[in-house]
């Protein structure tokens, strides 16, 4: 069987995917490639490309996942969308803080307007509900992935398990 | 710790590791050298201290638990002993220990 070569970005979650993610454990090292630090850019592009000579039809599609709620409907950063970037900035940097309020501008990025699921920002292939999804899930969706099949995860998890 | 970059008279660490969220600390030296002022960026910024007004309360424990995934239990223990005292509730021996229990699980979990 073949590996895979998986990159992950945390995006404007809390970690808890990620944590279901490694919870895969030694199960994790038997489906991916040692290579370091994969091209996250690289999606529709260079891996394409790269893999396009490989003889492993499953090894030439790159795939996009959308992991847990926060990916998949905007989730709990969605909830501060009804109420606008200045009252969430507000609350949080000036009526709460007794020490130099102020709302940040150096350094740090500025909030979007809204906070939006990928699949409005990028296409996605999959889509994995949960909250977050088992780490047994997160592995069904690679296996499958690995086979060339389109993962059914309906029955494996749901929003907010 | 992530990667260190000398930028003039500035040292910038980005991403910092082993926490939850997206930070970056920013050292800013004098003529000497030395450390002038030290800074500590929060560059994931969620809004948990608007966007809970005017919920149910007894959604909170697990709401905050969402605000990290590695150390969960640590914000929903916080947000139920607050919740105790918004309704001004004593909980029983043995919720308490329950509670103790569940956090001792979560530093196993951690460093297993």
């Amino acid at each position: 069987m073949s590996k895979l070569k998986l990159a992950t970005v945390w995006l404007d979650g809390c970690s808890g995917c990620h944590m279901s993610f490694l919870d895969m454990d030694e199960r994790l090292l038997k489906r991916i490639s040692r290579e370091r630090r994969p091209h996250a850019g690289g999606r529709r592009g260079e891996q394409r490309r790269r893999s396009a000579q490989d003889s492993d039809r499953a090894a030439a599609d790159n795939h996009l996942v959308s992991l847990g709620d926060c990916a998949v409907t905007a989730n709990v950063p969605g909830m501060r969308n009804s109420f606008g970037v200045k009252a969430v900035y507000d609350r949080a940097y000036r009526e709460n803080v007794t020490f130099d309020p102020g709302i940040p501008n150096q350094v740090v990025p500025a909030l979007l307007p809204y906070s939006r699921p990928v699949h409005e920002i990028v296409t996605v292939d999959v889509f994995v509900p949960g909250c977050p999804p088992s780490a047994d899930t997160i592995f069904y969706v690679l296996t499958e992935l690995l086979e060339g099949r389109q993962p059914d995860v309906s029955l494996k998890t749901r929003f907010g398990s | 710790v992530g990667e260190a970059v000398k930028q003039g008279k500035t040292i910038i660490i980005d991403p910092v590791t082993r926490i939850e969220g997206h930070s970056k600390i920013t050292l800013h030296l004098d003529e000497d050298g030395a450390v002038e002022e030290a800074r500590f960026h929060v560059t994931q910024f969620r809004g948990f201290e608007k966007f809970c007004e005017g919920r149910p309360f007894y959604e909170m424990p697990s709401l905050m638990a969402r605000i990290c995934g590695i150390c969960p239990v640590s914000h929903l223990i916080a947000s139920a002993k607050a919740c105790d005292a918004l309704l001004a509730v004593t909980i029983p021996p043995t919720a308490e220990k329950l509670r103790r229990i569940f956090g001792l699980a979560q530093v196993v979990q951690s460093h297993a």
